[in-house]
This record gives C-alpha cells, sequence and structure tokens, in this order.
C-alpha cells in the first residue's frame, strides 16, 4: 500500500508540466491563466495555495486521491448518496456542510414597554385575587360587614354589564351596516373557530364559501354570535353559570330585528342572574355547614393551594379561543380549572363564615370575581388602552390598600380601628404595593429581555417537518 | 488484515426495523470479506443466551430488562462485566455501536473504550434540538462520542445533524448510506437476462406501460404514525381520487392513526377505491409494491429513507417529501419531490400520474440502476476502510487526509479527528469539555468505570476466560456445503447453548 502511494507520488512529480497545464483548468478554472502565465514549476504550488476560488479538495486531498481525481473527470462534490463520488467518505465540503441549518430563525425581539404592557394582565388578576382574599379577611374579622362588600360588588358588575351590553350593541349595529352594504347575501357561517375578530366579516364570509355545507343556520344568528367579540370567551364563562344566554337564541325569529334580539339577551341574562342568586341564597345554609368538621388550619392550606392554582392555570393569553391556535392552548391549561378552583376556594373559605348571609355574600362575591370579572376585564382590554390601564392602576391601588388594612390590623379590639389610622395604612400599603407592582413589572420584562441572548434555536432539514393541511377535518 | 468486530445494539431481530436489517447485512457482507463479526444485543423474550445466523454469525442476546420501546434499562455500569467477557472472550478489536437511542451501545463505547478498544458508532435517525427527549438523548449522545473514534451516519442530512448534536469534528464522521437487497426486491415481470438481450425482448418484457386510461395504483407502506405523515396522507387522498378517476391506493401498514384513515374512507366512502392491507412483514412488501405504479411517502423526517430505494428497485415511481435526507437518497428521474403540505404534495402526485401515462418515465430501467447505487457490499466495503483508518491499516494523513487544513474552523470541535488516545487523563480531557456540570458527571463515570475494570481485571483476570473458536472460515476455493460447515461449528461451540438459525426466510 504505501509502496504504491510512493510510486504515485514519484509519477506525479515527474509528470511533465504540460500535463499539469493540461489539468489546472478542469481542477481550478477560474485560476487558469494566472496559473498558465506563471512559472512552470510554481504551477501545482500556486493551484494549491490559491485560498478562496480553487476547490478546497485540490490543495487538501492527499496527492494518492488528487491524482485520482485528475485521472478521472474531476467533479464537484455534491450531497448526493446515489453516485460513488471520488471524495472519501468523511469528507466535508466547506461550502455545502451545514448550509441549511437556521440559527434562531423567528425570534421576535421584546421590547420594554410592550412587555410591561402585556404584563398588567397578570397584575390585574392577582391584584383582584388579592383584593378578594382582603374581602374574605374583613368579613372574617368582622370588620366589613359582608351585604355592603357584595351589594358594591353587584353594583359594579351591574355597571359593568350595562357598559359591556352597550358596546356589544354598537359593535352589532357597525357590523350590520356592513353587511347589508355587501352585494351578496350571506351565504354560509363559518365554523365556530373560523370568528376571528369584529372586522373581519370579509374574512369570514370567505371561509363561508368553503364550507358550504353549513349554510343553513339564519344570518339573524350569524350576526348575534358573530359580532360579538369574545363570543366563546363569554360563553366559556358564562355557560357555567347561565347556559340559557348563548344557547337560546331562537331560531324562529328570523324577522325579529335586532333590538328584540338584545332585549332577548338582556332578559337571558336577567333570568340566568336571578337563578344563580336564588340557588346561591337556597344553599347557603348547606355550604354554612359544609366544613364544620375541619379544623381551620386545614382550610387555609387548601385555599391557599387553590388559589395558588387559580393563579397558575388562569388563562393570561387574553384572547381567549377567539383565534384558532389558541383552541390548543385553552385545551391544555383549560381556564375552567382556574375557575372551579377559585370557587372551590371561595366555598371552603364561606363555609368558615358566622352566618347564612355572610355565606351568602362571600360567595356571590367570588362569583362576581372569579367568574364575571376576568370576562370583563378581557372586554376592556381589547376595547380601549386608555381604560385597561386606569382599571390596572385602579386594581393596584385597592388591592394595596387592602392589603394596608389587613396586615396593620392585628385583630386586637374593635376600638383601634379609627379612621385615620386605617387610612394611613391603606395608603401605606396601596404605595408600597404599587411599588412592588412597577418594579416586578418593569424587572422582570428587562430580566426576560436579557434572558434573551441565551436564545440558541437551531433549526435544520433534519427537524420534522410540519405538515401543512387545510381544514384539520 | 481481517478485524474481530462487536456490532453492538438494542436493536435485532426477531425485532423487524431498519436498524436490524442494516447491522444484520453489514455483518454478513463483512464475514464474506473475511473478518469475524459478533452481535451483541439484549435478550428478546425467550431468546437468550448465544445463537448462530447464517455463516457463523454469532449473536450474544444479553439478559437485560428492557424498560421502553425495546431499549433496556439505562444502568451505566452493570453491562460492564459480561460485557469485558465477551470481548475476550471473542478477541475484539473494534466495537461497533448501532443506534442513538440504544442504551446497550452507549454503554459498549464507552466500556470499551475503558479497555483500550476502537469504536465506532452508527447514527440512524435525526433528532431535533428542542424537546425534552431529544435533549436527554443529545446529552447522552455528546457523552458516548466525546470518545468514540469514528462516527458513521446514513446521509448527509443525518451528518450535519449528529456533528451538530454531539458537537464533533466533521472529519470524524462518515456519510455510508443503507442499502438494499436488490434481489429481494424486483418488478414484478423482471428477466435476468433482458439486460444482456436484443432490443425487441426488452420491449416484449415491459408488460406495464401505463396507457392514458389505465388504472394507476399508488402504493403506501408506511407505519400509520404522526411523523410518517400520515396527517398528509390522509389529506392529499380525497383530492387525488377526485383529480383522477383512474387512481387506486393500495396502503400497508398499522400503527395508531390507522383509524383516522379509515374514518376519513368512511366518511367520504372510497373504500372501493383505497385498499388498506394492515399490517405486512417485510418480506412482504415486494409484493404489495410490485402491485403500484407509484410509491407514496409523505413521510415528516426520514434520515435515509430505505424504503424509497425499495420501491424504486421495485420499478415504482417514487413521490415523497422533501425532509431529512430524502433529497439525497434517489436522483430526480425516478422521483417527484414535493413540500410537506396537502397542496404540494397532490400536485407532485398529479404530474407523477401524467409523466407515467405520458411515457416520460422508465420505471422497468429503475431496478438495474438502483442495483448499482446501493449494495451492502459496498457499505461493508466503505465501513471496512473506516476500520482500516481508525486502527491505523491506512495512515493518519490518508484517512483524515486534510485534517490540519481545517484547524480551528469549526468552533463546536472538542474532540479533534485522529487517532484517539487512550491514555486516561485524554479521556478525561474530552469528557470534561461537555458541558458545566455535565462534564464533571461524565469525567465522575469515566474514572469509576475505570476502576471497576481495573477491579474486574483483578477479580476475574483474564487468564480465567475461555477463548471461543472462531467458526470455521469457509476457504472461497474449497466447496463445502454449507450444512457440513454449521454441524461443524455446533460440534465446537456446544459448551454454549447454540442453535443454528436459517434466516433466509427472516430476515431478507
Amino acid at each position: 500500500m504505501a509502496g504504491e502511494q510512493e510510486q504515485l507520488l514519484v509519477h506525479v512529480s515527474t509528470d511533465s508540466s504540460a500535463e499539469i497545464i493540461q489539468h489546472i483548468p478542469i481542477a481550478s478554472s477560474k485560476h487558469s491563466t494566472a496559473a498558465v502565465l506563471s512559472a512552470n514549476n510554481e504551477i501545482d504550488t500556486s493551484s494549491r495555495t490559491s485560498p478562496d476560488d480553487v476547490p478546497s479538495v485540490t490543495r487538501t486531498l492527499p496527492k494518492k486521491q488528487e491524482r485520482l481525481r485528475r485521472q478521472k473527470a474531476p467533479k464537484i462534490w455534491k450531497k448526493i448518496l446515489w453516485i460513488k463520488q471520488s471524495y472519501p467518505d468523511n469528507y466535508t465540503d466547506p461550502s455545502t456542510f451545514l448550509s441549511h441549518l437556521q440559527w434562531n430563525p423567528q425570534i421576535e425581539a421584546y421590547k420594554f414597554w410592550p412587555l410591561v404592557v402585556d404584563s398588567t394582565v397578570i397584575v390585574q388578576h392577582i391584584s383582584s385575587v388579592i383584593i378578594f382574599v382582603c374581602c374574605f379577611v374583613g368579613i372574617y374579622r368582622g370588620r366589613i360587614p359582608p351585604i355592603s362588600v357584595v351589594g358594591w360588588s353587584s353594583t359594579c358588575t351591574f355597571v359593568c354589564w350595562l357598559l359591556w351590553d352597550a358596546w356589544n350593541s354598537h359593535d352589532e349595529r357597525v357590523k350590520r351596516a356592513g353587511i347589508q352594504s355587501q352585494p351578496t347575501p350571506l351565504a354560509g357561517l363559518p365554523r365556530d373557530t373560523d370568528l376571528n375578530t369584529d372586522h373581519e366579516i370579509g374574512s369570514s364570509m370567505h371561509a363561508g364559501s368553503r364550507d358550504p355545507d353549513i349554510s343553513m343556520i339564519v344570518p339573524e344568528e350569524t350576526l348575534s354570535r358573530g359580532s360579538s367579540p369574545i363570543p366563546n370567551a363569554t360563553s366559556n364563562t358564562q355557560s357555567s353559570l347561565d347556559p340559557s344566554t348563548t344557547i337560546n337564541v331562537p331560531e324562529d325569529n328570523i324577522s325579529a330585528s335586532l333590538l328584540s334580539i338584545r332585549q332577548q339577551r338582556q332578559f337571558a341574562t336577567a333570568k340566568s342572574a336571578l337563578l344563580i342568586y336564588s340557588a346561591l341564597l337556597g344553599l347557603s345554609p348547606v355550604l354554612k355547614s359544609l366544613t364544620i368538621s375541619t379544623t381551620s388550619d386545614s382550610i387555609w392550606a387548601l385555599s391557599v393551594w387553590l388559589i395558588l392554582m387559580n393563579v397558575l392555570f388562569y388563562d393570561y393569553g387574553g384572547e381567549g379561543s377567539d383565534y384558532a391556535d389558541s383552541d390548543v392552548a385553552s385545551t391544555r391549561y383549560p381556564s375552567s380549572l382556574s375557575t372551579n378552583a377559585a370557587l372551590m376556594a371561595s366555598t371552603v373559605l364561606a363555609s368558615r363564615l358566622k352566618t347564612t348571609t355572610h355565606v351568602f355574600s362571600l360567595t356571590l362575591f367570588s362569583i362576581q370575581v372569579f367568574g364575571l370579572f376576568p370576562v370583563f376585564r378581557r372586554h376592556i382590554k381589547q376595547r380601549s388602552r386608555l381604560l385597561h390601564v386606569s382599571l390596572t392602576i385602579l386594581l393596584i391601588l385597592a388591592a394595596g390598600s387592602g392589603l394596608g388594612l389587613v396586615l396593620d390590623d392585628h385583630g386586637l379590639e374593635q376600638h383601634t380601628w379609627s379612621l385615620i389610622s386605617s387610612w394611613r395604612s391603606a395608603l401605606t400599603g396601596a404605595i408600597l404595593w404599587s411599588l412592588i407592582n412597577i418594579a416586578a413589572m418593569g424587572g422582570c420584562s428587562w430580566w426576560l429581555i436579557s434572558l434573551q441572548k441565551y436564545k440558541n434555536v437551531v433549526i435544520g432539514p433534519w427537524d420534522p417537518a410540519k405538515p401543512i393541511v387545510r381544514g384539520r377535518r | 488484515m481481517p478485524y474481530s468486530i462487536a456490532m453492538v445494539s438494542d436493536f435485532f431481530f426477531p425485532q423487524p426495523g431498519g436498524v436490524e436489517s442494516h447491522i444484520y447485512q453489514l455483518s454478513s457482507k463483512l464475514v464474506d470479506r473475511g473478518h469475524k463479526v459478533v452481535i451483541i444485543t439484549h435478550a428478546y423474550g425467550g431468546r437468550n443466551g448465544i445463537r448462530y445466523l447464517t455463516n457463523g454469525l454469532k449473536v450474544y442476546h444479553v439478559p437485560f430488562y428492557v424498560v421502553y420501546r425495546e431499549t433496556t434499562f439505562p444502568t451505566v455500569f452493570s453491562f460492564f462485566p459480561i460485557f469485558r467477557n465477551i470481548i475476550i472472550r471473542e478477541q475484539i478489536d473494534i466495537v461497533h455501536g448501532h443506534g442513538s437511542l440504544s442504551n446497550l451501545c452507549h454503554e459498549a463505547i464507552l466500556h470499551a473504550r475503558t479497555m483500550g478498544l476502537r469504536t465506532v458508532f452508527t447514527d440512524h435517525s435525526l433528532f431535533g434540538f428542542a424537546d425534552a427527549a431529544s435533549i436527554l438523548t443529545n446529552k447522552l449522545l455528546k457523552f458516548t462520542l466525546s470518545d468514540v473514534d469514528h462516527v458513521i451516519c446514513v446521509s448527509h442530512t443525518c451528518k450535519e445533524n449528529t456533528v451538530l448534536r454531539a458537537a464533533l469534528d466533521p472529519l470524524m464522521v462518515s456519510v455510508i448510506p443503507n442499502a438494499i437487497q436488490a434481489e429481494n426486491f424486483r418488478p414484478l415481470n423482471y428477466d435476468h437476462r433482458v439486460k444482456k438481450a436484443s432490443n425487441e425482448f426488452q420491449i416484449n418484457s415491459i408488460p406495464r406501460r401505463v396507457g392514458q386510461d389505465d388504472i394507476i395504483t399508488i402504493v403506501v407502506v408506511s407505519r400509520l404514525f404522526y411523523n410518517k405523515g400520515t396527517d398528509l396522507l390522509i389529506a392529499v387522498i380525497p383530492p387525488i381520487l377526485a383529480s383522477d378517476p383512474n387512481v387506486r391506493f393500495v396502503i400497508a401498514g398499522s400503527g395508531p392513526m390507522a383509524i383516522d384513515l379509515e374514518q376519513m374512507l368512511e366518511r367520504r366512502v372510497l373504500q372501493d377505491r383505497v385498499e388498506l392491507l394492515g399490517p405486512v412483514r417485510h418480506e412482504e412488501v415486494r409484493d404489495v409494491m410490485v402491485r403500484g405504479h407509484i410509491y407514496l411517502h409523505p413521510s415528516l423526517t426520514e434520515a435515509f429513507g430505505t424504503v424509497i430505494v425499495e420501491a424504486a428497485s421495485c420499478g415504482l415511481y417514487v413521490v415523497c417529501t422533501q425532509v431529512g435526507g430524502i433529497p439525497e437518497v434517489l436522483p430526480s428521474e425516478m422521483t417527484q419531490f414535493a413540500k410537506p403540505e396537502e397542496d404540494d404534495l397532490v400536485a407532485a402526485t398529479l404530474r407523477a400520474i401524467s409523466a407515467l401515462r405520458n411515457g416520460k418515465v422508465h420505471p422497468q430501467r429503475f431496478h438495474d440502476q438502483v442495483k448499482a447505487m446501493y449494495s451492502w457490499t459496498d457499505v461493508a466495503r466503505r465501513t471496512e476502510r473506516v476500520y482500516h483508518g481508525i486502527t491505523g491499516a491506512i495512515s493518519e494523513q490518508e484517512f483524515y487526509g486534510f485534517a490540519d487544513e481545517y484547524d480551528g474552523e469549526w468552533s463546536a470541535t472538542r474532540s479533534r479527528a485522529g487517532i484517539q488516545n487512550f491514555a486516561l487523563i485524554d479521556r478525561l480531557k474530552r469528557y470534561y469539555g461537555c458541558g458545566i456540570w455535565a462534564g464533571k458527571l461524565f469525567c465522575l463515570c469515566v474514572v469509576v468505570d475505570f476502576l471497576l475494570f481495573v477491579f474486574l481485571e483483578f477479580w476475574f483476570p483474564r487468564a480465567g476466560i475461555d477463548i471461543a473458536k472462531n467458526w470455521p472460515k469457509k476457504d472461497p476455493t474449497e466447496k463445502k456445503s454449507t450444512h457440513s460447515n454449521k454441524q461443524h461449528g455446533r460440534l465446537k461451540t456446544r459448551r454454549h447453548r447454540s442453535r443454528v438459525e436459517s434466516d433466509d426466510n427472516s430476515h431478507g
């Protein structure tokens, strides 16, 4: 083997320069003129040491392989397996090796302020949970009359609902105007997941034309369902409370006007509210004695865990299942888990209270805080940035003062609860809590941005392809 | 110089599969080239102990607890005593591990390096970098391949993947494709004499010239898993059938997504145009393939894609997704490539149908072309060159060739290509670079492995281990019947619970 190789070496070196010249254009066509111009002895070396243009094989292959390459028609190395190439198996072509590698292809650079704005969703939820807990502590210690708590919250809920209803009907009117301006009649209703936003009439029309077999649903229903900007988010929470709202849109109401539909919905909401109210009223005595045989310690621990679960599994994505792709996320971490955990926490907490009125008030309050308020918050976030921010500030301040009041109150005698000291503690709590929140929002956003430099996503042809299939059905 | 090679993998017959048949075919061709090969795998059911396959191929089925998908439970050291025993008994020079999911293979490479043997690793699959399973596997691979002499990958894409995953010098990774036994994948009316015969004869023997209105059958042979692209398959069948009334499907294979496929057929009422065969054995694949004209391969990831080579060898025109190593495998005149998208795959299939109808492709020539492209003999020859390289039979300069030119070009390089040193301190240096915590942990493992080795040398000295007699080699000039040969070997190795197995039917 070695002898043969030496022989080949000798053969190469004693080759006439003419033969070498003859081969150089093949080996490095770009350098051929330069090579021919230079002296014969240097030709070989010049073709070897030219840095860029010469295929790197020429300079790097040992002489035997180089010789082999010259005898056969020299070919550029190709990234294929079906022909036997004159390169060794471990040959690595510098120009094609890892040429399909993509490093951090779809990285989106986070910006500071958008991150801070997005984090308000979390702050809002945590603050409202804290408000609930503070109210419970207040009621439990007898500082706050439960009726006033539930009265205020019910008033707020009612106002919020009026607002929501007004917005909805406004949207409907806008949408209706949009539809009537369309030349073609509404052919069909897209699937629920295809309902994107309130502006997407055109796309829903398009989607409807794709699925002509679902076209027997009345246009009015399209209006009432499609126009609500948060159709599924609403039905998500409300359907657990009042399934009648979304289901009971009557089919025979084709000729009914928009107003009557709105009234009908209002009536349905009022009906379900009444239902919940009376059900709670009836259940309260049962709830009161629910955990009478359990020690308070276990209840505190249990409710802490449940509220943690609520905070952790809450659907901060915000848009709910409006978007088709968030379907997956919402099935993976169902927001119903979060809501149910919170309701269970409030139930076991309520069972610690003294009278039936207390129990009823706290449970109703928890339904408002955990069931209805998130829907409204989400709606506000979509609706207006200003309202969203001011609601956040309001919530932070309320949670802070609640914390201040609760923590400063050492549960001593009744008469230490003086007005001035409570104002002072509330103010301190609000300021401290706002500072903590600002620091956390800013700090966490900054932290996330600074962590981005460790991001290292490598994508290449070895990754399983994502099949693109139309209409997954 | 003949080598004694131990092929180590969790995956071997009786389990069917690509790695399994690769090991078997490569080993038998290496035996034909005069080497001695033993295969070490874990026990499959009652198949425990030593078995012989054709040609004196010896298989050690080591009893091990199988934890998941025929992979043994990863205990880093427990394999060492029996492994050392086998290595000494069989006088092994080279340990060749297969499959990055095979725990047995990783352990064997570690122990072999501790014992001072040359090691080769063959990677058969592609892994991403994102999901948890891949991250774990990649770390384990990095550990094992920190100290390996050479790595073989089945395609260039696989090589890029492995180099990235294990942070290797690309020069110590060779690309040696899989192959097929072309004689097992002949077209329906293939005649040996066609090649020699005259032109008229050739035309006579072509029965399957597809006319404009003939029925075209599309064959799919695939396990019905997500990553085999069953979603795509389900999506493309209705539009293809709708656009051409003279198309039929034959689908072989089973898997968790078979139910989705059946549901689609029932909903669209396509049962009379799509035939589901259910699971078929590997030796029946050819009989299924020759029923069709087009082979559809909608896979989402594939390191090599042996099945499309088999299909082309059977004379089928191949429609496949352009993923992984597939574009490297077959030339464009045998294939229609598509993006892994429903619309593109439908379009590619329709292109293929019209190309067949218009006689633009000549599938009857595919078999001979494929036969020239891929053969196990060639694979064995190229693998042998790797063995020569790592043992120093061909010089480092010739094997790695241009190693010095690329010095420092690959920043990920830890272990340089070249003859790997056995000194413990050098090995520790290589392992230490695996990561902040992992490097120290791996070093600890290596040190413990070395101490275990010293202990074993002391407790079970080499002198106490019998040397197994080699299988009596057939002299190429001498015509001996295989039967008497087997009997002879059986007598010689009576100490083991041995059984001669005919493999012709079960492993083809």
